[in-house]
């Protein structure tokens, strides 16, 4: 009895062990984690320590000095390309490993290895939408360079010389609270870092939901709801400039929009928001007599941020700026010579084709008079704590299907493929390498030959005085009307015919009004002679445009005014109009103290007011309530543009869009304006029932980093009081905004100024996590740091790292 | 007097062992100690679990003291819990638990061994 009892309790013993050393559920290994020896509290330290120190780093072909200046950004000294690319591959590892090897698991349809079958759909179709098929295929074309191959197995090398040094105690945190272990990195991630990218930027497209949306209102009501183009554009190239004779030009088929809701399947678009601001003004404009461009890229808000800032520097090259982690060289930012920045182009690069199978294998499907076989591959999805999951993926010369008639056993859907100019081979890299080092226009301009995807509005300015922008990428050229909808996928005529060739595409330099500027809006007024579409911006631009009309003698400080300004066009566009036709009769006491808040509000979104808060609230009522056919509807169905309610609201109130369905009376305007007035202001006493804070902006509108995983919230930050809003040159929206703010002023020296929010470190448990974000929050900047030498001696600099050859 | 070397015993080793091996050696040494020591078996779970929950305490306490906490703090605010502090009573508690668990098995592995 005494030996039984003995037994039960090594056994016991040996029980507590294996339970404390596994993950149950949400709930990570206890014993591993909390050991204050290897577990989580050892994450309360830097991930680089920023005292001096020097460290052996193997494959290095001589030293290279990291000098860290006082926001923990590295300046990396490096003798050669290869070595300083490692240095950077290194540094990306120390601060961002986790960061990096996510995205690139996302990227590559591997989120269930992490999280289990909760990533499934979402690898299912990540692995279609093929980021890995297109990285692959850029891959194999970058190593065929094999000066392009050295630089790509350099940062590789760098990145693992950290990995291979790591032991369970230095792992990220995320890796000890979702308890897996950091795999080596290799040249495949850096090409899907970039396809990420193309993914974020152009992932995004309407054509199932505008074919949905003609079906729903007919074709007389959609000509007018969805117009393409717009009278009052203002657009990128100055209305007026001279355009070259197209070089293809195509027939027009006969095209009818297919006359069928469509469902899809798979949910998963990137924010539809993603835009930027960037622009340059000349000398003449400015107080220095130098050009200054400036740039901020609006993305998703996320901690660890998006970006990472580095100075890399060696014989031929010195360039500072904004790198991704996990892929090398600089994306926005400036040398010794020019400074450039980027805005996304918003053109449809991915278009969807309904195709007939000849069966139900789909192993061909018809093509004008002939029958095409299609390849497939069979995907092997791993997925934590289940079985593994295979997924056939057929391939046709349009590009892989995505959605299938018979998706989750719905057969009411229909079979589509998507072609997209993410799967090309590209190399961008190769290109953003060139653009670092360029000294001139000239430069600039053969950098760009090489970056595809995705299509960006580049500014650019010299210190030699030239400013200009060019929308360059791959941009199909198209028959007015292709690619809107869903094409038919057996039809030749409806495949793409070639590319815009770069001369051909949207470009200025230094133009009489002294300024260059792109806001995601039209490229180009109505006289291009090529057809494009896309999901263009209509505010931003003008307010833009209309702030560098206005001065010859902008300073710095005006610059960051305007990056930082928070008037609202589309708000001031549409107020006026709201108040005059609300019916103010119906308005109990109770409304009418915000109706005067209303009255006197000068547009402006800041932190702390009440107004925008409580516009926001009827103005979001208002587009459910006039375009409740929209979200009514069985099958997704998009908005009409940003501009159209304001533009019927001021031209056409007796609308039938403004008559709501499903009620007796017929509604125009005026009513549906009081009821939005009414259910809006019920919202905001809703909230602020509901809240402790005071109503203003910022607590309502609750400006938020959210952590990668979305499920860690004590990782993410919320509830910060900063200005702006989706319509303001500060485009700041809840979870997304200003990713990256530059100034830079191309006097020689050049000098700098700008932030993100956030910091540079991923660790949660590092004060340079979001040291940067107070200043982000408050619109002010930092001064970039830009050295010429290692050696140099700045009170800026509060640590150096030597890497040694090992 | 003994269970007092006891626990400073099985504290050091586990202090020095951990800077290799791994969290369980928190229950090896334990193990092995009592193994070695003839205590019985209440005195032994006693040793391990005080040898134990007092390094893995002073540990968190020494880290809280050099770094300025973010990240307890926030994993405490995962867990649920008001405060830091308590974050490392639970995280001594169950280091104490596997170091007591650990000398009681020894305790009970000697006792096999011995035929009894």
């Amino acid at each position: 009895m005494k030996k039984l009892f003995s037994i039960l309790v090594i056994a016991a013993t040996l029980s507590l062990i294996l339970v404390l050393n596994s993950r149950l559920g949400q709930v990570p290994p206890l014993g591993k984690f909390l050991d204050p020896f290897h577990g989580f509290w050892q994450n309360n330290t830097e991930s680089i320590s920023l005292d001096d120190h020097s460290t052996g780093l193997a494959g290095l072909s001589a030293d290279v000095q990291v000098l860290f200046d006082k926001q923990g950004i590295p300046h990396i000294f490096a003798q050669n390309m290869e070595d300083l690319v490692m240095a950077q591959g290194f540094v990306h590892g120390c601060d961002r490993l986790w960061q990096m090897e996510f995205q690139t698991h996302i990227a590559a349809g591997r989120l269930s290895e992490i999280i289990g079958s909760k990533g499934l759909e979402i690898d299912r179709y990540l692995r279609r939408f093929g980021l890995k098929y297109g990285a692959e295929r850029s891959l194999r074309l970058m190593e065929r360079d094999p000066e392009l191959l050295g630089i790509l197995n350099a940062y590789t090398k760098g990145v693992n010389a950290f990995i291979n040094q790591l032991e369970y105690a230095d792992y990220p945190v995320e890796y000890k609270l979702l308890d897996y272990k950091p795999e080596p990195w290799n040249n495949l991630k850096t090409a899907l870092v970039v396809k990420l990218m193309t993914f974020d930027l152009t992932g995004k497209d309407t054509d199932i939901e505008l074919t949905n949306a003609f079906n729903l209102f007919g074709s007389d009501l959609f000509t007018e709801l969805y117009p393409e183009g717009k009278d009052n554009i203002d657009p990128i190239i100055p209305p007026g400039t001279p355009w070259p004779e197209p070089e293809i030009d195509l027939d027009t088929p006969a095209y009818t929009i297919p006359g069928m809701p469509i469902n899809k399947g798979f949910e998963e678009n990137p924010n539809a928001d993603n835009g930027s601001n960037n622009w340059a003004i000349a000398g003449s404009k400015s107080k220095t007599g130098s050009p200054i461009l400036c740039n901020d890229p609006h993305l998703s808000l996320n901690l660890p941020s998006l970006w990472y800032q580095v100075q890399l520097s060696c014989p031929g090259y010195n360039v500072r700026g904004v790198s991704l982690p996990g892929a090398m060289g600089i994306v926005l930012g400036f040398n010794d010579s020019i400074a450039w920045g980027m805005t996304n182009a918003q053109r449809d690069v991915k278009d969807w084709y309904k195709m007939e199978f000849t069966d139900d294998k789909k192993s061909a499907y018809h093509f004008g008079d002939s029958i095409i076989q299609t390849k497939q591959s069979v995907e092997e999805i791993k997925v934590r704590g289940a079985a593994t999951f295979f997924d056939t993926i057929t391939y046709t010369h349009h590009g892989p299907v995505i959605f299938e008639r018979d998706h989750q056993g719905d057969t009411s859907r229909v079979d589509m493929a998507m072609k997209w100019i993410g799967h090309d081979a590209t190399q961008e890299i190769k290109g953003l390498l060139l653009l670092n080092q360029a000294k001139n226009y000239g430069d600039y301009k053969e950098a760009i030959e090489y970056i595809s995807a995705p299509s960006q509005n580049l500014v650019f300015a010299s210190v030699s005085g030239d400013i200009a922008i060019w929308q360059f990428g791959t941009l199909p050229v198209k028959w007015p009307g292709q690619g809107r909808f869903l094409l038919d996928g057996s039809n030749p005529q409806h495949a793409w015919h070639g590319y815009i060739p770069t001369d051909h595409a949207p470009q200025i330099k230094n133009p009489v009004r002294g300024f260059v500027s792109s806001a995601n809006q039209y490229p180009t007024d109505s006289l291009y002679p090529y057809y494009y579409n896309g999901n263009f911006i209509n505010y931003r631009n003008q307010q833009i445009n209309s702030v560098l009309s206005n001065s010859d003698q902008f300073g710095i400080e005006d610059m960051m005014e305007l990056q930082t300004d928070n008037y609202n066009l589309r708000t001031a566009e549409t107020l006026p109009f709201i108040l005059a036709l609300l019916q103010k009769e119906k308005l109990t006491d109770e409304y009418g103290g915000y109706l005067n808040d209303l009255q006197q509000w000068d547009y402006q979104y800041s932190a702390t007011l009440t107004e925008p808060a409580i516009f926001e609230a009827i103005y979001d009522t208002l587009i459910t309530l006039v375009y409740d056919e929209v979200l009514k509807a069985d099958q997704p169905v998009t908005m009409p543009d940003e501009w159209m309610l304001p533009y019927l609201l001021k031209n056409n109130p007796g609308h039938i869009i403004f008559d709501m369905a499903g009620t007796d009376e017929t509604e125009t305007a005026q009513d549906i304006v009081t009821l939005a007035f009414l259910r809006g202001i019920d919202r905001i006493r809703k909230w602020q029932a509901e809240n402790k804070q005071p109503l203003t902006w910022a607590n309502y509108h609750n400006v938020t980093l959210s952590h990668l995983t979305r499920t860690i919230e004590p990782f993410s930050i919320d509830q910060i009081q900063t200005n702006g809003s989706r319509e303001s040159v500060n485009a700041v929206q809840s979870g997304h905004g200003p990713s990256w703010r530059l100034v830079a002023s191309l006097e020689n020296p050049i000098k700098a100024w700008g932030l993100y929010p956030g910091g540079q470190s991923g660790n949660p448990g590092s004060i340079y996590y979001s040291n940067l974000l107070d200043y982000w929050a408050e619109g002010k900047y930092y001064e970039l740091l830009f050295f010429h030498s290692a050696d140099e001696d700045h009170e800026g600099i509060i640590a150096r790292l030597k890497l040694s050859p090992k | 007097m003994k269970l007092i070397i006891q626990i400073g015993a099985i504290a050091l080793i586990t202090y020095l062992l951990m800077q290799v091996f791994p969290w369980w050696t928190i229950v090896i040494v334990p193990f092995l100690v009592s193994l070695a020591a003839n205590e019985k078996g209440g005195r032994s779970f006693l040793a391990g679990f005080t040898g134990i929950f007092l390094l893995w305490f002073v540990h968190t306490w020494v880290i809280s003291m050099q770094s300025g906490s973010l990240m307890t703090q926030k994993i405490a605010a995962l867990f649920g819990l008001p405060n830091t502090f308590l974050l490392m009573i639970i995280t001594a508690l169950i280091g104490g638990l596997c170091g007591g668990l650990g000398a009681w098995s020894g305790f009970h592995a000697r006792a096999l061994f011995a035929g009894k």
